[in-house]
C-alpha cells in the first residue's frame, strides 16, 4: 500500500486531534501551532480533497450557522481507513528508526 | 477603509468566486471569511486584507494551470470527435471545407488587391504631407480641370508661402530617342524634374547624390533597369546618354525602379533646368504637374484658401492679354480660376483630372471589391450554416446522449463552435496553399505583383487567425445554439424535429446566396457588354490593320523617303506621320473666329499630321477637303472636326478664318466627321488638325497594311527601316493593341469580376448540392411511400426541385434592383456607354436557374429512381 506523505500525515493528525471540531479554520490553526507552517486555504482544500478521494478523510456538511452569514461548515473526520493509514505510518516510522542509536553523532 | 465593519475586499472575493468551481463553494467562502474576521480583530483590517489577497495570489498559478488543463482535455475531445465526424462523413465535410476554402481564397486575394490599391504612394517618407497642385478654370462654356499648374507656380509656392517646405515639378514632355553607342531606343518614360525633386519624394539612390543630381543642366538620373538596358555591366555614373541626336545628358545618379504602387512611373529623370531655366513667367498656360511638401501641422484646407493669393498676384495681371477681360469681368460672367491641392496618397484612387500622368484607378473599385469579398465569404458561411442545420438530424442523437450523460448547454455550444473553428482553420490552410498556386494567375489578371506577406507584415498571421476565428464564429454560432438546444428526451425518442422554422431560415439563406450570385452574374454581363460596346462602337476611324512605327522622328526628314519606300510594297496601302496616336495625350490651344473678341476664345484639342492621315485612319470627310500637301509658305490651312465647328459657332465653316491666342490666323479648308481621338471615358472634344510644314515631322508613322502576308510585310518594313536608320532596332506596335490599353483597367475589372462570380456561384452550388442531398435523404421514406402509391419519376423529381426553383426566382427579384443600381453607377464612368437591358436580367436569371437545377436534379433524380423497397424495408 501507499505510504502517506508527511504533509498528509500532518493534516490527518490535526483532524484527529481536533476531533469533532475539525473544519477549515481550526485545521489551519492547529497545523500552524504544531509545525509553524502557514497553510493557505487553497492548498488545504486541494490536499483535503485528494485525501477525501483516496478515502482517508471523510467530509460532513454541517447545518448553516448564523455566525457565518448562513454559510455551512464542512467538518472533517477520519474513517477507519484513515486511522489505519495513520497507524501504518507510525509503524513505518518506527521501523525506519529501529536499531538506530539514540545519539547519531559519535 | 472602514473602521467598524470590515468587509473582505470585493475584487478579491470576486476573483475567488471565479476560481472555485465546487458545490462546496459557500463553505469555503465561509471558512475564509471566518479566518478573515479573526485576523481583522486581532491585527487590523489592513493585515486581514493583505492576507486575503495573498491567499488568492498563491493559489492563482495552480488554478490557471488546472483550468487550462481541463479546457485542453475537453478541447482535445472536441477535436477528436470532429475528426471522427470528418472521416465518417467525408462528402459532407468536403463540401463544407471546400466551400469555406474557396470563400477564404477569394477573400485573401481581394484583400491583397485592395491593400495594394490603398498602398499607392505611401512609401514616401513625407507621403502624408505631399500634395499636388491642380487648376480649375471656368469661362464662357469652357472648363479646364487639370492636374497641372503654370511654370513659375512651383517656385512661387516656396517664396510666397512659409508653410511650404519644398516643391518640385515633374513633367513628361517629348519622347526622346535615346542612344548609347549602338543601343538606340525610343523612350516613353522620360520625365523632367526640378533639382528639388528628391527633397519632396523619397527615392532610394544606388549611385549618385540626390542633393546635386538634378541641379545642373543636361543631367539625368536613370533607374536600375535602364542602367542595365543601356550599360549592362558598365558603371553608368558619369557616362552620357544622347537624346534625339541633339543633346548629351550626363548620368548623375542611378535609382531603384519606381515601385508599381506609384501613380507615376519614370525611367529617366532629366534636370528641368535643361529646358526651362526658371525664366518662364507665363501664368496662363497650365502645363506643369507640381508637387509640394507642407510643413507639419499645416492643414490642407487652410492652405488651399491661402493659395488663391497667387491668382490675384500673378494670374490676374496676365489674364487680360489672353481673354481680353479682367478677373472681375470674368467673375461677373460666372467664370473663375482656382488652384486646388490633392494629397499625394489620394491621387491613385480619387483623382481623374486632365493631364494625369497615368490613368488612375478608382475608389469605387475598392468598394465594389470589398463588398464582393465579404459577400463571397458570407456565402461560404451561409453554406456552412445551411449544411450544419440540415444535418442536425444526424447529430441530434449525439446531442441527446451527451446531454443525458451530463453535458451542459454551454459545453455543447462550445463543442460545436470548436468544431466549426477547427474546420475554418482547416479551410484557411487549404486556402493559403491554394492561394500560392493561384497568385501568379491573379497577378497576371490584375497586372500587379502580389504575394501573401507572411513575414513582411506583422499583422498577416494574426489577421489570418482572426479570419479563421471570425468565420468559425460567424458560421458556427447558429448551428451550435440550434444543436445544443435539442431536448434530449424528444431527440432520443426519435421524434422529428420541428421543421417549419428551420426550413424558413434555410430558404432565406439560400435565397441570399443566390441573390449575391445573380448580382455578380449581372455585373459580369454588364461589364462585358460595355467592353463589347467599346470594341464595336463606331469610333469614326478604322483601328484595324494599322501598324505604328515608333521613333521615326529619329531619322528626321528621311521620314518622307522612308514612307515613299514603304508605299512601294503591294500590301502597304497608305502611311501617315503624326505627332500623336489616337488615344494618347492631346494638347490644346485657344481659338476664336477672326472677327470675334478674346472673350470668345474656345479650347480646342490639336493634332499635327501630314496629308495622308485621313486616308490612313479612314476618317470620313464631311465638308471641304483634307490637306493636299504639306503646309506651304504663307498658307495656314486647318481641318476641324464637327465638334470643333460647333464650338466655334460656324454654319458654313469652309473658307472661314480663325485666330489663335497668339494671333496666328488659319483658314478652315475642311471638316471631318467626329472621331474618338480620346478614350470613350471622355466626352468627344473639338479638334483642330494642322498640317506639317515641309520640314516638320512627328514621332509616329501609322501604316495601313493588308491583312494577308503580314509577317512578310513586317519584315519588309523592318528592312526598309534599318536601311534608313543605320541598323537601329525596329520598334512597332499594332494600333489595335495600343488602343486596347485604353480600356485595360476595365478589362481587368471584367476578368476579376467574372472569376469571382464564377467562384461565388461555385460555392453557392456546392452548398445547394449538400443541402439537397440532406433534404432528399430526410424525405427518403416519403418518396418511397409516394412511389408505392404510384407517383411517377418525373413527378417526384418535380416535387423535389420545385422548392429550389422558387428560391432562385425569389433571389432574382431581390438581386435585380440592386444589380441595376450598382451597374448603373459603374457605367457613369464612361461618357459613352451601353444601356442595361432586360435581356441581361433574364439571361442571368436563366443562368442561375439552370445551374441550380443541374445541382439539385442530380440528387432528386437519384432519389426518384431509387427502389422504394430499399427505403421502406425497415418499416
Amino acid at each position: 500500500m501507499k505510504i502517506l506523505s508527511r504533509s498528509d500525515e500532518i493534516l490527518m493528525l490535526a483532524i484527529l486531534r481536533l476531533k469533532e471540531n475539525a473544519y477549515g479554520v481550526t485545521i489551519i490553526k492547529e497545523v500552524q501551532e504544531r509545525t509553524g507552517k502557514k497553510l493557505t486555504f487553497g492548498s488545504l482544500w486541494v490536499s483535503l480533497d485528494i485525501l477525501n478521494k483516496r478515502g482517508f478523510v471523510k467530509k460532513r456538511m454541517a447545518d448553516p450557522t448564523p455566525q457565518r452569514g448562513g454559510r455551512s461548515k464542512i467538518y472533517y473526520s477520519l474513517p477507519p481507513k484513515g486511522i489505519r493509514a495513520l497507524e501504518d505510518a507510525r509503524e513505518f516510522q518506527k521501523s525506519l528508526w529501529e536499531g538506530v542509536p539514540a545519539r547519531l553523532q559519535t | 477603509m472602514k473602521r467598524k465593519k470590515t468587509k473582505a475586499p470585493i475584487v478579491a472575493k470576486w476573483l475567488f468566486d471565479r476560481m472555485i468551481r465546487s458545490e462546496e463553494k459557500s463553505t469555503i467562502v465561509g471558512d475564509i471569511e471566518e479566518f478573515f474576521f479573526e485576523i481583522t480583530e486581532r491585527r487590523g483590517s489592513l493585515r486581514a486584507k493583505l492576507w486575503f489577497w495573498s491567499q488568492i495570489l498563491v493559489s492563482l498559478p495552480m488554478f490557471i494551470k488546472n483550468s487550462i488543463y481541463w479546457r485542453i482535455v475537453m478541447f482535445g475531445n472536441y477535436i477528436k470527435i470532429t475528426f471522427r465526424n470528418i472521416l465518417r462523413h467525408k462528402g459532407y465535410y468536403f463540401i463544407n471545407v471546400a466551400g469555406l476554402s474557396i470563400g477564404i481564397i477569394c477573400f485573401i486575394l481581394i484583400a491583397l488587391f485592395i491593400q495594394d490599391e490603398l498602398s499607392y504612394d505611401r512609401y514616401h517618407e513625407k507621403a502624408d504631407r505631399i500634395y499636388r497642385a491642380g487648376v480649375r478654370a471656368v469661362w464662357a462654356d469652357n472648363e479646364f480641370h487639370g492636374a497641372v499648374s503654370p511654370a513659375p507656380f512651383s517656385k512661387a509656392l516656396v517664396t510666397e508661402f512659409p508653410e511650404v517646405e519644398a516643391s518640385t515639378r515633374l513633367r513628361r514632355f517629348g519622347f526622346p530617342v535615346i542612344r548609347y553607342k549602338e543601343k538606340v531606343f525610343s523612350e516613353e518614360r522620360w520625365y523632367w524634374a526640378d533639382g528639388t525633386f528628391f527633397e519632396v519624394f523619397t527615392v532610394p539612390f544606388i549611385q549618385g547624390d540626390p542633393k546635386t543630381a538634378l541641379k545642373k543642366p543636361n543631367c539625368v538620373v536613370i533607374t536600375q533597369s535602364m542602367a542595365l538596358k543601356y550599360f549592362g555591366n558598365e558603371d553608368p555614373l558619369g557616362k552620357s546618354l544622347n537624346a534625339d541626336n541633339r543633346k548629351d545628358y550626363q548620368i548623375t545618379g542611378v535609382i531603384e525602379d519606381v515601385p508599381h504602387n506609384s501613380h507615376v512611373h519614370y525611367d529617366f529623370l532629366a534636370s528641368f533646368i535643361t529646358i526651362e531655366d526658371g525664366s518662364d513667367q507665363n501664368w496662363i498656360s497650365n502645363n506643369f504637374p507640381t508637387y509640394f511638401v507642407l510643413k507639419e501641422s499645416v492643414s490642407q484646407e487652410e492652405f488651399e484658401t491661402k493659395l488663391q493669393l497667387v491668382v490675384e498676384k500673378y494670374v490676374a495681371p496676365q489674364l487680360e492679354t489672353v481673354f481680353g477681360a479682367t478677373i472681375d469681368e470674368l467673375a461677373a460672367t460666372g467664370g473663375f480660376i482656382k488652384y486646388f491641392t490633392v494629397p499625394l496618397t489620394d491621387i491613385h484612387l480619387h483623382s481623374h483630372l486632365r493631364f494625369e500622368h497615368e490613368p488612375n484607378s478608382d475608389i469605387a473599385y475598392v468598394y465594389i471589391f470589398s463588398v464582393v469579398a465579404f459577400a463571397i465569404l458570407l456565402i461560404a458561411c451561409v453554406n456552412f450554416v445551411n449544411l450544419a442545420t440540415a444535418r442536425s438530424v444526424t447529430r441530434a442523437k449525439e446531442v441527446g446522449v451527451r446531454k443525458t450523460v451530463g453535458s451542459s448547454r454551454s459545453q455543447l455550444i462550445r463543442q460545436f463552435l470548436a468544431e466549426t473553428i477547427v474546420l475554418s482553420f482547416l479551410a484557411i490552410l487549404v486556402a493559403l496553399s491554394a492561394s500560392q498556386f493561384l497568385l501568379p494567375f491573379f497577378n497576371s489578371l490584375t497586372g500587379k505583383s502580389l504575394s501573401v506577406p507572411y513575414l513582411a507584415n506583422v499583422y498577416t498571421i494574426p489577421l489570418l487567425i482572426g479570419i479563421a476565428l471570425f468565420v468559425g464564429f460567424l458560421a458556427g454560432t447558429y448551428p451550435a445554439f440550434f444543436l445544443a438546444s435539442f431536448d434530449p428526451v424528444a431527440v432520443l425518442k426519435g421524434k422529428s424535429l420541428g421543421r417549419s422554422k428551420r426550413s424558413w431560415l434555410r430558404s432565406s439563406l439560400v435565397v441570399f446566396q443566390f441573390s449575391v450570385s445573380i448580382i455578380l452574374i449581372i455585373g459580369t454581363l454588364v461589364v462585358y457588354r460595355q467592353l463589347n460596346y467599346i470594341q464595336n462602337k463606331n469610333l469614326g476611324f478604322n483601328k484595324d490593320q494599322v501598324v505604328i512605327v515608333k521613333k521615326v522622328d529619329d531619322i528626321k526628314q528621311e521620314i518622307r523617303p522612308f514612307r515613299q519606300d514603304l508605299l512601294k510594297h503591294a500590301d502597304i496601302i497608305s502611311a501617315s506621320n503624326s505627332s500623336n496616336i489616337i488615344g494618347d495625350f492631346f494638347g490644346d490651344n485657344l481659338y476664336r473666329q477672326i472677327d470675334q473678341t478674346r472673350d470668345k476664345n474656345q479650347l480646342i484639342w490639336s493634332l499635327w499630321t501630314d496629308p495622308d492621315y485621313a486616308e490612313t485612319f479612314q476618317i470620313k470627310l464631311k465638308q471641304g477637303r483634307f490637306f493636299s500637301d504639306y503646309r506651304q509658305e504663307g498658307q495656314q490651312e486647318v481641318v476641324l472636326n464637327e465638334s470643333g465647328v460647333k464650338i466655334l459657332g460656324y454654319d458654313n465653316p469652309v473658307g472661314q478664318k480663325i485666330i489663335d491666342q497668339d494671333g496666328n490666323e488659319f483658314t478652315i479648308i475642311g471638316v471631318v466627321e467626329d472621331f474618338h481621338f480620346e478614350s470613350l471615358h471622355k466626352q468627344l472634344n473639338p479638334l483642330i488638325i494642322h498640317p506639317y510644314s515641309p520640314r516638320g515631322y512627328g514621332r509616329y508613322l501609322s501604316v495601313r497594311v493588308n491583312a494577308e502576308n503580314l509577317p512578310e510585310t513586317l519584315a519588309f518594313m523592318k528592312n526598309t527601316w534599318q536601311k534608313y536608320s543605320g541598323g537601329e532596332a525596329f520598334e512597332y506596335e499594332f494600333f489595335d493593341d495600343h488602343f486596347a490599353q485604353l480600356y485595360s483597367n476595365e478589362k481587368k475589372t471584367g476578368k476579376i469580376f467574372i472569376s469571382f462570380s464564377l467562384l461565388a456561384i461555385l460555392i453557392a452550388s456546392l452548398g445547394l448540392f449538400g443541402l439537397t442531398a440532406f433534404i432528399t435523404q430526410q424525405r427518403v421514406k416519403e418518396i418511397g411511400i409516394r412511389k408505392v402509391l404510384g407517383a411517377s419519376i418525373p413527378g417526384i423529381t418535380f416535387l423535389l426541385t420545385k422548392q429550389f426553383t422558387k428560391w432562385v426566382l425569389v433571389a432574382n427579384i431581390i438581386a435585380w434592383p440592386l444589380a441595376y443600381f450598382g451597374m448603373n453607377k459603374w457605367l457613369q464612368n464612361f461618357a459613352y456607354r451601353t444601356n442595361i437591358r432586360m435581356e441581361t436580367f433574364v439571361l442571368s436569371a436563366l443562368l442561375a436557374l439552370i445551374i441550380s437545377l443541374l445541382t439539385v436534379s442530380s440528387q432528386s433524380i437519384r432519389a426518384a429512381i431509387s427502389n422504394p423497397a430499399d427505403s421502406l424495408k425497415y418499416e
